[in-house]
């Protein structure tokens, strides 16, 4: 046991770590339901694909000496085509791929499952464009294993650190977008009332692309650091993680943007807890029935509203 | 020719015609009442104007014949310049009033999302102006809204949530309002108010159209009735005399009531 509390505070940076970047990932399921009603089956490999465009931008820099740039600059390098990759891929798995099935008028389930075709079809052009071996992430070449921080008797790595300030930073830049600018309060009148949104002369396509674009983008950025923090990648990776960043929006209250940050840090964190206190092969089932039991006692979520006033849309 | 006009407008609900080869004129600093029994399709004309609803014949043209709104998406008639409030108030309840307001303002801003990241210059004094002319529009009804400006819009009294569905129709700068039963559900003194605020928007330079059963509404501030019923117009001019024709009578009274 008391080994067990020693490796504690570490399991617990580690569960935050975790847990921010499930946040992330979880933001573009929340968003995208919050305007649209419907999940984005393809967001897992939306995020699946930011991690190899943040791994060819690695490959690359490798290849080329890092080009005699200093290392620091090697992970916006990485993030940011990462994430204008993930974000046109999802503004265009929107227009071509659910566009067409809700303007002509088809049930929630139509979109629903052209996401979950587009997401075999993401799935299957990976593995033959790239091949079915996963690929490795020099993580250790951008931070060295030796780079450790001693908080509270726990050996952080940099990287951990480096995980939580990114997609926390990512996750502020997001709130501070959506509850300060134009472009977020548009997407709030959408989310609210998209026909009285429309009257009021907010482009409502226009904003729903917006919120792809955004959801995606923070799906890509997951992507680049799940692939660092486990050093390999592949074109299934998109599958599990998609599912829990799914289950932390739904934890949270699916539709609500602070509801998925919340979800995904109690995700993480108990994730943690459940590798540090029993076998971890138990992780995902001390997940999962952490959300039965909330769904049980409060079925929209810990942050969800009730939806039923808004679905006179 | 006039502001808005409407010709042979007819709108097909499966088998039932709500509204039937209307035609309709909104002249530049009017305000037009449209009135008719319950059903008798005024609302539906309101959907029809602001691209709710695709007509199914008929053709509506406003800024004086210059432009056709049947085809056009609800935001681009807005972009024109024709704003609506809803008989059942439609507020974005989670958002502060004065929010509810600045999301009016956005369609006459040019705030992308990349002028958005990057925060320019040109960006922060385009979102100064729409503060301010929120808190001006807020102001449009005394203390009434403007005290209230950073609660949410769901505590507000009724009265008010009709005032701030005005303030923000007002703010995507419309030089049409139409309001849908503007007066329902307030008592006698703000009534009176509203019609004052309502006289003093159109002398701002905003033509109005507006749903009212409060005859004393329409009786007040309107210079011209149109009265329907299935669909159709049935009478139209002054107020006493729409009042006072035999089709208008009929309609509201039914039939033996009309002939007596």
């Amino acid at each position: 046991m008391a080994d067990v509390l020693a490796i504690l505070p570490q399991q617990l940076v580690f569960g935050l770590a975790l847990g921010t970047v499930y946040g992330l990932v979880a933001l573009g399921y929340t968003m995208v339901y919050g305007i649209l009603f419907m999940i984005n089956f393809a967001h897992g490999e939306i995020f699946m694909i930011g991690a190899y465009v943040g791994w060819w931008v690695l490959a690359g820099l490798l290849q080329a000496q890092m080009g005699g740039l200093h290392p620091a600059w090697v992970l916006p390098l990485m993030l940011l085509p990462a994430m204008l990759f993930a974000g046109a891929l999802g503004v265009g798995l929107e227009r071509f791929a659910y566009r067409p099935l809700y303007l002509r008028g088809a049930t929630r389930l139509g979109p629903l499952i052209s996401a979950i075709g587009a997401s075999i079809f993401l799935q299957n052009a990976v593995m033959l464009t790239q091949g079915a071996r996963m690929k490795v992430y020099m993580t250790s070449l951008l931070f060295p294993r030796g780079w450790r921080v001693q908080i509270a008797g726990a050996s952080i790595s940099a990287l951990v650190i480096v995980m939580i300030v990114v997609a926390g930073l990512m996750m502020w830049g997001l709130h501070l977008l959506v509850q300060r600018t134009p472009l977020g309060r548009s997407i709030r009148a959408v989310a609210e009332d998209r026909e009285m949104a429309a009257i009021m002369g907010v482009n409502v396509r226009r904003v729903v692309a917006a919120t792809f674009f955004l959801g995606s983008a923070l799906g890509g950025a997951g992507g680049v650091l799940v692939g660092l923090y486990y050093t390999q990648i592949d074109f299934f990776m998109g599958y599990s993680a998609g599912l829990k960043a799914f289950t932390a929006a739904v934890l949270g209250g699916i539709g609500n943007i602070r509801g998925a940050m919340l979800g995904g840090l109690i995700l993480g964190l108990v994730e943690s807890l459940a590798v540090t206190f029993m076998n971890p092969a138990y992780k995902d089932v001390v997940a999962f029935a952490l959300l039965i039991l909330v769904l049980v006692f409060r079925p929209t979520g810990l942050l969800g509203e009730h939806v039923a006033e808004r679905e006179k849309v | 020719m006039a502001l808005l006009e409407a010709e042979r407008l007819t709108k097909d609900f499966g088998g039932l015609r709500a509204v039937d080869d209307l035609g309709l004129q909104v002249q530049e600093g009017e305000i037009v009442g449209l009135i008719g029994p319950n059903g008798s399709g005024k609302t539906t004309v309101f959907n029809l104007i602001t691209g709710i609803y695709p007509a199914t014949a008929g053709r509506i043209s406003f800024d004086h014949g210059r432009r056709e709104l049947v085809g056009l998406a609800a935001h681009r008639i807005t972009g024109l310049g024709i704003a609506r409030t809803f008989q059942n108030q439609r507020l974005f309840n989670q958002m502060t009033v004065a929010e509810n307001v600045l999301v009016g303002t956005h369609c006459r801003t040019r705030a992308g999302i990349a002028t958005v990241l990057l925060s320019t210059p040109g960006s922060r004094a385009e979102r100064r102006r729409a503060e301010a002319r929120a808190s001006e529009l807020l102001g449009l009804f005394g203390d009434r809204l403007l005290p209230r400006a950073a609660r949410p819009a769901w505590t507000l009294s009724y009265a008010n949530r009709r005032r701030l569905e005005i303030a923000r129709a007002l703010a995507t700068e419309p030089r049409l309002l139409l309001l849908d039963e503007p007066a329902a559900g307030m008592n006698p003194t703000e009534t009176r108010e509203l019609m004052r605020d309502i006289q003093r928007i159109r002398d701002g330079g905003v033509t109005i159209l507006l749903i009212e059963h409060d005859m004393g509404v329409v009786r007040g501030i309107c210079q011209r009735v149109v009265a329907l019923d299935h669909g159709t117009k049935i009478a139209e001019g002054p107020f006493e005399e729409v009042r006072q024709s035999p089709a208008v009578l009929e309609a509201y009274l039914g039939r033996r009531a009309g002939r007596a």
